[in-house]
Protein backbone atom coordinates (compact mmCIF):
# COMPACT_ATOMS: atom_id res chain seq x y z
CA UNK A 1 0.00 0.00 0.00
CA UNK A 2 1.37 3.89 -0.47
CA UNK A 3 -1.40 6.08 -1.45
CA UNK A 4 0.29 8.87 1.20
CA UNK A 5 -1.83 10.99 3.31
CA UNK A 6 -5.16 11.47 2.54
CA UNK A 7 -6.96 13.47 4.67
CA UNK A 8 -10.33 12.35 2.92
CA UNK A 9 -9.74 8.84 3.49
CA UNK A 10 -12.50 6.53 5.45
CA UNK A 11 -11.92 4.95 8.71
CA UNK A 12 -10.52 1.46 8.59
CA UNK A 13 -13.08 -0.30 6.24
CA UNK A 14 -14.98 -2.01 9.03
CA UNK A 15 -18.90 -1.09 8.48
CA UNK A 16 -20.09 -4.18 9.94
CA UNK A 17 -18.38 -4.21 13.21
CA UNK A 18 -20.45 -3.59 15.34
CA UNK A 19 -18.36 -3.13 18.04
CA UNK A 20 -15.89 0.11 19.08
CA UNK A 21 -13.00 -0.43 21.57
CA UNK A 22 -11.45 2.51 22.65
CA UNK A 23 -8.01 1.69 24.06
CA UNK A 24 -5.24 3.61 25.83
CA UNK A 25 -1.63 1.83 24.64
CA UNK A 26 -0.22 2.93 28.14
CA UNK A 27 -3.25 1.38 30.30
CA UNK A 28 -2.52 -1.88 31.65
CA UNK A 29 -6.26 -2.15 31.59
CA UNK A 30 -6.42 -1.80 28.21
CA UNK A 31 -3.48 -4.47 27.81
CA UNK A 32 -5.40 -7.27 29.70
CA UNK A 33 -8.59 -6.45 27.63
CA UNK A 34 -6.94 -7.27 24.81
CA UNK A 35 -6.91 -10.93 24.99
CA UNK A 36 -9.99 -11.18 25.93
CA UNK A 37 -11.74 -8.98 23.67
CA UNK A 38 -9.89 -10.47 20.91
CA UNK A 39 -11.43 -14.09 21.78
CA UNK A 40 -14.73 -12.89 21.98
CA UNK A 41 -15.04 -11.48 18.55
CA UNK A 42 -13.28 -14.61 17.30
CA UNK A 43 -15.90 -16.40 18.74
CA UNK A 44 -18.78 -14.64 17.60
CA UNK A 45 -17.85 -13.72 14.36
CA UNK A 46 -17.04 -10.10 14.71
CA UNK A 47 -14.66 -7.06 14.12
CA UNK A 48 -13.71 -4.40 16.64
CA UNK A 49 -12.77 -1.31 15.57
CA UNK A 50 -9.97 0.07 17.85
CA UNK A 51 -9.66 3.73 18.65
CA UNK A 52 -7.06 5.64 20.81
CA UNK A 53 -8.08 7.35 23.94
CA UNK A 54 -4.87 8.60 25.96
CA UNK A 55 -5.46 9.28 29.55
CA UNK A 56 -2.23 9.84 32.44
CA UNK A 57 -2.29 6.89 34.45
CA UNK A 58 -2.31 6.94 37.97
CA UNK A 59 0.93 5.57 39.37
CA UNK A 60 1.06 4.74 42.89
CA UNK A 61 3.50 7.58 44.59
CA UNK A 62 5.80 5.81 47.02
CA UNK A 63 7.06 8.12 49.56
CA UNK A 64 5.28 11.07 48.87
CA UNK A 65 4.96 13.60 51.02
CA UNK A 66 1.33 14.26 51.00
CA UNK A 67 -0.43 12.66 53.88
CA UNK A 68 -3.52 13.84 53.50
CA UNK A 69 -6.65 11.35 53.33
CA UNK A 70 -7.32 11.78 49.60
CA UNK A 71 -3.49 11.16 48.48
CA UNK A 72 -3.26 8.25 50.84
CA UNK A 73 -6.35 7.28 49.25
CA UNK A 74 -5.26 7.51 45.52
CA UNK A 75 -1.77 5.71 46.79
CA UNK A 76 -3.46 2.81 47.89
CA UNK A 77 -5.86 2.52 45.50
CA UNK A 78 -3.14 2.87 42.71
CA UNK A 79 -1.04 -0.09 44.39
CA UNK A 80 -4.16 -2.42 44.70
CA UNK A 81 -4.72 -1.75 40.84
CA UNK A 82 -1.03 -2.93 39.98
CA UNK A 83 -1.01 -5.86 41.93
CA UNK A 84 -4.93 -6.81 40.72
CA UNK A 85 -3.45 -6.01 37.58
CA UNK A 86 -0.74 -8.47 37.81
CA UNK A 87 -2.29 -11.18 39.13
CA UNK A 88 -4.45 -11.23 36.21
CA UNK A 89 -1.62 -10.69 33.82
CA UNK A 90 -0.37 -13.94 35.30
CA UNK A 91 -3.17 -15.70 34.98
CA UNK A 92 -3.30 -14.53 31.33
CA UNK A 93 0.25 -15.39 31.29
CA UNK A 94 1.24 -12.16 29.38
CA UNK A 95 4.13 -9.97 30.42
CA UNK A 96 3.20 -6.07 32.28
CA UNK A 97 6.18 -4.28 32.89
CA UNK A 98 4.53 -1.45 33.86
CA UNK A 99 6.32 1.97 32.18
CA UNK A 100 6.96 4.89 33.46
CA UNK A 101 4.88 7.99 34.87
CA UNK A 102 5.83 10.30 31.81
CA UNK A 103 5.22 7.73 29.25
CA UNK A 104 4.63 9.25 25.85
CA UNK A 105 2.11 7.46 24.03
CA UNK A 106 1.80 9.96 21.28
CA UNK A 107 3.43 8.03 18.60
CA UNK A 108 1.92 4.76 19.40
CA UNK A 109 -1.45 6.41 19.31
CA UNK A 110 -1.07 8.42 16.31
CA UNK A 111 -0.07 4.96 14.65
CA UNK A 112 -3.29 3.68 14.85
CA UNK A 113 -4.90 7.36 13.42
CA UNK A 114 -2.66 6.96 10.75
CA UNK A 115 -3.62 3.45 10.24
CA UNK A 116 -7.26 4.30 9.76
CA UNK A 117 -6.82 7.29 7.91
CA UNK A 118 -4.92 5.02 5.21
CA UNK A 119 -8.28 2.32 4.91
CA UNK A 120 -6.88 -0.06 6.61
CA UNK A 121 -8.87 -2.84 6.87
CA UNK A 122 -9.63 -4.72 10.60
CA UNK A 123 -7.05 -7.17 10.70
CA UNK A 124 -4.17 -4.43 9.99
CA UNK A 125 -5.72 -2.62 13.11
CA UNK A 126 -5.92 -5.07 14.90
CA UNK A 127 -2.49 -6.91 13.88
CA UNK A 128 -0.95 -3.26 14.39
CA UNK A 129 -2.56 -3.03 18.18
CA UNK A 130 -1.87 -6.45 19.17
CA UNK A 131 1.85 -5.90 18.11
CA UNK A 132 2.36 -2.26 19.75
CA UNK A 133 0.74 -3.53 22.91
CA UNK A 134 2.46 -6.60 23.21
CA UNK A 135 5.86 -4.72 22.70
CA UNK A 136 5.06 -2.17 24.94
CA UNK A 137 4.16 -4.09 27.88
CA UNK A 138 7.43 -6.52 27.88
CA UNK A 139 9.32 -3.90 27.14
CA UNK A 140 10.06 -4.31 23.76
CA UNK A 141 9.56 -0.87 22.54
CA UNK A 142 9.27 2.73 22.98
CA UNK A 143 6.07 4.33 22.86
CA UNK A 144 7.67 7.78 21.76
CA UNK A 145 10.04 5.58 19.16
CA UNK A 146 8.61 7.01 15.92
CA UNK A 147 10.86 5.08 14.09
CA UNK A 148 9.90 2.07 16.13
CA UNK A 149 5.65 3.21 15.27
CA UNK A 150 6.65 3.13 11.46
CA UNK A 151 8.18 -0.33 11.62
CA UNK A 152 5.21 -1.75 13.13
CA UNK A 153 2.63 0.11 10.67
CA UNK A 154 4.74 -1.24 7.95
CA UNK A 155 4.77 -4.82 9.25
CA UNK A 156 0.91 -4.84 9.48
CA UNK A 157 1.23 -3.56 5.59
CA UNK A 158 0.75 -0.05 6.14
CA UNK A 159 2.55 2.92 4.70
CA UNK A 160 5.32 3.99 7.06
CA UNK A 161 7.45 6.56 5.00
CA UNK A 162 5.23 9.64 5.50
CA UNK A 163 4.67 8.34 9.27
CA UNK A 164 6.61 11.24 10.19
CA UNK A 165 5.40 13.51 8.99
CA UNK A 166 1.88 12.98 9.56
CA UNK A 167 3.47 12.75 13.57
CA UNK A 168 4.89 16.61 12.96
CA UNK A 169 1.83 17.62 11.47
CA UNK A 170 -1.87 16.72 11.95
CA UNK A 171 -1.49 13.90 14.36
CA UNK A 172 -2.18 16.12 17.44
CA UNK A 173 -5.27 17.56 16.03
CA UNK A 174 -6.60 14.28 15.16
CA UNK A 175 -5.70 12.71 18.28
CA UNK A 176 -7.69 15.66 19.91
CA UNK A 177 -10.70 15.01 18.00
CA UNK A 178 -11.35 11.26 19.06
CA UNK A 179 -10.27 11.95 22.42
CA UNK A 180 -12.84 14.54 22.46
CA UNK A 181 -15.55 12.42 20.71
CA UNK A 182 -14.86 9.28 23.39
CA UNK A 183 -15.05 12.15 26.51
CA UNK A 184 -18.69 13.16 24.89
CA UNK A 185 -19.96 10.21 24.86
CA UNK A 186 -18.62 9.35 29.19
CA UNK A 187 -15.54 7.30 28.35
CA UNK A 188 -13.73 8.51 31.39
CA UNK A 189 -10.91 5.43 31.24
CA UNK A 190 -10.44 2.68 29.22
CA UNK A 191 -10.99 -0.10 27.57
CA UNK A 192 -14.52 1.87 26.79
CA UNK A 193 -16.29 -0.36 24.59
CA UNK A 194 -19.22 0.88 22.60
CA UNK A 195 -22.01 -1.20 21.21
CA UNK A 196 -25.38 -1.13 20.83
CA UNK A 197 -25.47 2.00 21.47
CA UNK A 198 -24.16 1.67 25.00
CA UNK A 199 -21.01 2.26 26.64
CA UNK A 200 -18.94 0.45 28.60
CA UNK A 201 -15.95 0.59 30.49
CA UNK A 202 -13.65 -1.94 31.44
CA UNK A 203 -13.24 -5.40 29.97
CA UNK A 204 -16.23 -7.08 32.86
CA UNK A 205 -18.48 -5.99 30.27
CA UNK A 206 -17.55 -8.57 28.17
CA UNK A 207 -20.75 -10.85 29.20
CA UNK A 208 -23.22 -8.35 27.76
CA UNK A 209 -20.85 -7.24 24.98
CA UNK A 210 -21.04 -10.87 23.66
CA UNK A 211 -24.93 -10.84 23.89
CA UNK A 212 -24.94 -8.01 22.07
CA UNK A 213 -23.08 -9.04 19.46
CA UNK A 214 -25.05 -12.69 19.23
CA UNK A 215 -28.18 -10.85 18.72
CA UNK A 216 -29.23 -10.25 22.13
CA UNK A 217 -31.16 -13.23 22.85
CA UNK A 218 -33.32 -13.26 25.89
CA UNK A 219 -31.84 -11.69 29.11
CA UNK A 220 -29.20 -9.11 29.09
CA UNK A 221 -26.58 -11.04 31.40
CA UNK A 222 -26.49 -8.97 34.29
CA UNK A 223 -24.61 -8.94 37.54
CA UNK B 1 -10.23 -6.17 64.47
CA UNK B 2 -7.77 -7.34 62.03
CA UNK B 3 -9.32 -5.90 59.05
CA UNK B 4 -8.18 -8.67 56.40
CA UNK B 5 -8.35 -11.49 59.30
CA UNK B 6 -11.26 -13.62 60.20
CA UNK B 7 -12.62 -16.95 60.99
CA UNK B 8 -14.97 -16.68 58.13
CA UNK B 9 -13.68 -18.04 54.79
CA UNK B 10 -14.91 -14.70 53.18
CA UNK B 11 -14.66 -11.00 54.75
CA UNK B 12 -17.00 -8.48 52.26
CA UNK B 13 -16.54 -4.73 52.98
CA UNK B 14 -20.04 -2.72 51.90
CA UNK B 15 -21.43 0.76 52.52
CA UNK B 16 -25.39 1.32 52.45
CA UNK B 17 -24.80 4.43 50.29
CA UNK B 18 -22.69 2.79 47.69
CA UNK B 19 -24.62 1.63 44.60
CA UNK B 20 -22.13 -0.77 43.80
CA UNK B 21 -21.86 -2.25 47.02
CA UNK B 22 -26.05 -2.47 46.51
CA UNK B 23 -25.60 -4.58 43.03
CA UNK B 24 -23.18 -6.80 44.83
CA UNK B 25 -25.28 -7.86 47.85
CA UNK B 26 -27.47 -10.48 45.61
CA UNK B 27 -24.72 -12.06 44.16
CA UNK B 28 -22.35 -11.91 46.91
CA UNK B 29 -25.45 -13.64 49.42
CA UNK B 30 -25.42 -16.46 46.59
CA UNK B 31 -21.78 -17.29 47.59
CA UNK B 32 -22.61 -17.60 50.46
CA UNK B 33 -26.05 -20.10 49.85
CA UNK B 34 -24.21 -22.30 46.95
CA UNK B 35 -20.93 -22.93 49.15
CA UNK B 36 -22.77 -22.80 52.63
CA UNK B 37 -19.95 -20.64 53.70
CA UNK B 38 -20.62 -17.72 56.65
CA UNK B 39 -19.33 -14.79 55.36
CA UNK B 40 -17.74 -12.27 57.48
CA UNK B 41 -19.83 -8.55 56.54
CA UNK B 42 -18.29 -5.75 57.96
CA UNK B 43 -18.86 -1.35 56.69
CA UNK B 44 -16.08 0.42 55.03
CA UNK B 45 -18.02 4.08 55.67
CA UNK B 46 -16.51 5.31 52.63
CA UNK B 47 -15.04 9.14 52.77
CA UNK B 48 -16.21 9.97 49.58
CA UNK B 49 -14.89 13.91 49.50
CA UNK B 50 -11.78 12.58 49.46
CA UNK B 51 -11.52 11.11 46.62
CA UNK B 52 -14.48 11.94 44.33
CA UNK B 53 -15.39 15.55 45.42
CA UNK B 54 -18.62 16.30 47.49
CA UNK B 55 -21.66 18.25 45.85
CA UNK B 56 -25.36 18.68 46.85
CA UNK B 57 -28.50 18.16 44.07
CA UNK B 58 -32.00 18.59 43.77
CA UNK B 59 -34.88 15.76 43.42
CA UNK B 60 -34.87 15.93 39.54
CA UNK B 61 -30.52 15.61 40.07
CA UNK B 62 -29.96 19.75 39.42
CA UNK B 63 -26.39 20.41 40.77
CA UNK B 64 -26.92 22.63 43.62
CA UNK B 65 -23.50 22.80 45.06
CA UNK B 66 -20.08 20.87 43.93
CA UNK B 67 -16.60 21.09 44.63
CA UNK B 68 -15.85 18.29 42.30
CA UNK B 69 -13.39 18.35 39.17
CA UNK B 70 -14.73 17.92 35.83
CA UNK B 71 -12.97 13.99 36.43
CA UNK B 72 -14.55 13.32 39.52
CA UNK B 73 -17.97 14.26 37.75
CA UNK B 74 -17.41 12.35 34.56
CA UNK B 75 -16.40 9.07 37.41
CA UNK B 76 -19.83 9.86 38.91
CA UNK B 77 -21.64 10.05 36.15
CA UNK B 78 -20.51 7.05 34.29
CA UNK B 79 -20.88 5.00 37.91
CA UNK B 80 -24.26 6.14 38.32
CA UNK B 81 -25.24 5.21 34.17
CA UNK B 82 -23.80 2.04 34.87
CA UNK B 83 -25.11 1.41 37.99
CA UNK B 84 -28.90 2.26 37.08
CA UNK B 85 -28.44 0.53 33.71
CA UNK B 86 -27.80 -3.08 35.61
CA UNK B 87 -30.27 -2.35 38.55
CA UNK B 88 -33.00 -1.33 35.65
CA UNK B 89 -32.05 -5.35 34.00
CA UNK B 90 -32.45 -6.90 37.54
CA UNK B 91 -35.58 -5.43 38.51
CA UNK B 92 -33.96 -3.09 41.06
CA UNK B 93 -34.63 0.76 41.85
CA UNK B 94 -31.65 2.45 42.21
CA UNK B 95 -32.18 6.36 42.14
CA UNK B 96 -29.01 8.89 42.32
CA UNK B 97 -29.06 10.22 45.92
CA UNK B 98 -29.01 14.27 46.32
CA UNK B 99 -26.20 14.68 48.83
CA UNK B 100 -23.49 12.66 50.23
CA UNK B 101 -24.56 10.65 53.12
CA UNK B 102 -23.14 9.83 56.53
CA UNK B 103 -23.89 6.03 56.35
CA UNK B 104 -22.20 5.23 60.14
CA UNK B 105 -25.75 4.96 61.97
CA UNK B 106 -26.56 1.79 59.16
CA UNK B 107 -23.40 0.59 59.83
CA UNK B 108 -23.23 0.89 63.22
CA UNK B 109 -26.96 -0.93 62.65
CA UNK B 110 -25.27 -3.44 60.85
CA UNK B 111 -22.76 -4.10 63.41
CA UNK B 112 -26.06 -4.60 66.14
CA UNK B 113 -27.40 -7.13 63.87
CA UNK B 114 -24.50 -8.71 62.93
CA UNK B 115 -24.27 -9.42 66.90
CA UNK B 116 -27.58 -10.91 66.96
CA UNK B 117 -26.68 -13.77 64.55
CA UNK B 118 -28.89 -15.96 62.63
CA UNK B 119 -30.64 -13.94 59.33
CA UNK B 120 -31.50 -10.45 61.57
CA UNK B 121 -27.84 -9.17 59.29
CA UNK B 122 -29.46 -10.22 56.01
CA UNK B 123 -32.65 -9.15 56.25
CA UNK B 124 -31.70 -5.51 58.02
CA UNK B 125 -28.99 -5.49 54.90
CA UNK B 126 -31.73 -5.57 52.14
CA UNK B 127 -34.28 -3.33 53.77
CA UNK B 128 -31.62 -0.90 54.27
CA UNK B 129 -30.70 -1.66 50.92
CA UNK B 130 -33.79 -1.25 48.96
CA UNK B 131 -35.24 1.15 50.80
CA UNK B 132 -31.89 3.59 50.63
CA UNK B 133 -31.99 3.56 46.93
CA UNK B 134 -35.79 4.17 46.88
CA UNK B 135 -34.90 7.21 48.48
CA UNK B 136 -37.15 5.88 51.31
CA UNK B 137 -35.22 6.37 53.90
CA UNK B 138 -33.19 8.71 56.06
CA UNK B 139 -29.82 6.87 57.40
CA UNK B 140 -29.14 9.38 59.65
CA UNK B 141 -31.82 9.27 62.18
CA UNK B 142 -30.91 6.78 64.97
CA UNK B 143 -34.94 6.01 65.13
CA UNK B 144 -35.01 4.41 61.82
CA UNK B 145 -32.31 2.54 62.56
CA UNK B 146 -33.88 0.80 65.42
CA UNK B 147 -37.07 0.64 63.50
CA UNK B 148 -35.33 -1.64 61.00
CA UNK B 149 -33.37 -3.76 63.08
CA UNK B 150 -36.84 -4.60 64.92
CA UNK B 151 -38.02 -5.30 61.36
CA UNK B 152 -35.51 -7.77 60.85
CA UNK B 153 -36.58 -9.11 63.91
CA UNK B 154 -33.70 -8.14 66.09
CA UNK B 155 -34.16 -7.20 69.79
CA UNK B 156 -33.27 -3.34 70.45
CA UNK B 157 -33.70 -2.95 73.54
CA UNK B 158 -29.95 -1.14 74.60
CA UNK B 159 -29.20 -0.13 70.80
CA UNK B 160 -29.97 3.55 70.96
CA UNK B 161 -26.96 3.82 74.13
CA UNK B 162 -24.46 1.54 71.65
CA UNK B 163 -25.27 3.64 69.18
CA UNK B 164 -23.65 6.57 70.89
CA UNK B 165 -21.37 4.65 72.76
CA UNK B 166 -19.84 0.91 71.99
CA UNK B 167 -20.88 0.56 68.79
CA UNK B 168 -19.80 4.19 67.81
CA UNK B 169 -16.26 3.52 69.13
CA UNK B 170 -16.30 -0.42 67.14
CA UNK B 171 -17.27 1.76 64.60
CA UNK B 172 -14.65 4.24 64.29
CA UNK B 173 -11.60 1.95 65.22
CA UNK B 174 -12.41 -0.14 62.24
CA UNK B 175 -12.44 2.46 60.02
CA UNK B 176 -9.19 4.07 61.13
CA UNK B 177 -7.46 0.75 60.61
CA UNK B 178 -8.91 0.21 56.91
CA UNK B 179 -6.88 2.67 54.98
CA UNK B 180 -3.81 1.45 56.36
CA UNK B 181 -5.04 -2.19 55.64
CA UNK B 182 -5.08 -1.57 51.72
CA UNK B 183 -9.01 -1.35 52.15
CA UNK B 184 -10.26 2.10 50.04
CA UNK B 185 -13.63 0.99 48.46
CA UNK B 186 -16.48 -1.41 48.42
CA UNK B 187 -17.26 -3.75 47.45
CA UNK B 188 -14.01 -5.63 48.54
CA UNK B 189 -13.45 -9.06 49.04
CA UNK B 190 -11.13 -10.60 51.50
CA UNK B 191 -9.99 -14.20 51.03
CA UNK B 192 -7.12 -16.42 51.28
CA UNK B 193 -4.82 -13.14 52.27
CA UNK B 194 -5.87 -11.89 48.66
CA UNK B 195 -7.74 -8.17 48.64
CA UNK B 196 -10.46 -7.88 45.77
CA UNK B 197 -12.08 -4.44 45.30
CA UNK B 198 -15.44 -4.54 43.23
CA UNK B 199 -17.71 -7.47 41.65
CA UNK B 200 -16.21 -7.94 38.86
CA UNK B 201 -14.18 -10.45 40.80
CA UNK B 202 -16.85 -12.82 41.89
CA UNK B 203 -15.86 -15.01 39.48
CA UNK B 204 -12.39 -15.39 41.02
CA UNK B 205 -13.57 -15.27 44.33
CA UNK B 206 -15.85 -18.10 43.72
CA UNK B 207 -13.03 -20.21 42.21
CA UNK B 208 -10.81 -19.98 45.12
CA UNK B 209 -14.14 -20.44 47.27
CA UNK B 210 -14.38 -23.91 45.03
CA UNK B 211 -10.97 -25.03 45.68
CA UNK B 212 -9.49 -23.49 42.33
CA UNK B 213 -10.97 -25.74 39.79
CA UNK B 214 -10.21 -25.23 36.19
CA UNK B 215 -8.20 -22.54 35.03
CA UNK B 216 -8.40 -19.03 36.89
CA UNK B 217 -11.10 -16.88 35.59
CA UNK B 218 -10.76 -13.56 34.40
CA UNK B 219 -13.03 -10.28 35.89
CA UNK B 220 -16.40 -10.42 34.80
CA UNK B 221 -20.12 -9.23 35.33
CA UNK B 222 -21.43 -12.56 35.04
CA UNK B 223 -24.38 -13.81 36.88
CA UNK B 224 -24.27 -18.07 38.09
Amino acid sequence: MSQGINPNAPSPRSEAAALVAYIDFKSANSRLALGPTLALVDEVGATVDWRPLGFQPKHPKAGSADASRSAVHARVRAEYRHREQALYARNQGIELIHPPANWDDFAANAGLLWLRRQGAEARQCRAYVTQVFADLWAGRMDSADATATAAVIIATGGEGAEFGAYLAGQAQAELDAVFAEARALGANDTPAFVVGGELYIGRQHLPVIRWWLTGQVGEPPAL
Amino acid sequence: MDPLQSDAPLIVYVDYKSPYAFLALAPTYQLEDDFGIRIDWRHLTLDIGSYLGTAKADEHGKVLESKRSEEQWAWVRYAYRDAKRTARQRGLVLKGTMKIWDSSLAAIGMQWAKNVGGDCLRRYSLAVYERFWRRELDIEDPAVIQALLAEAGTPTGGFQGYLAGPGRREHDALQAELLPAGLFGVPTYVIEDQVFFGREHLPMVRWLLGGRQGPAPDVAYQAF
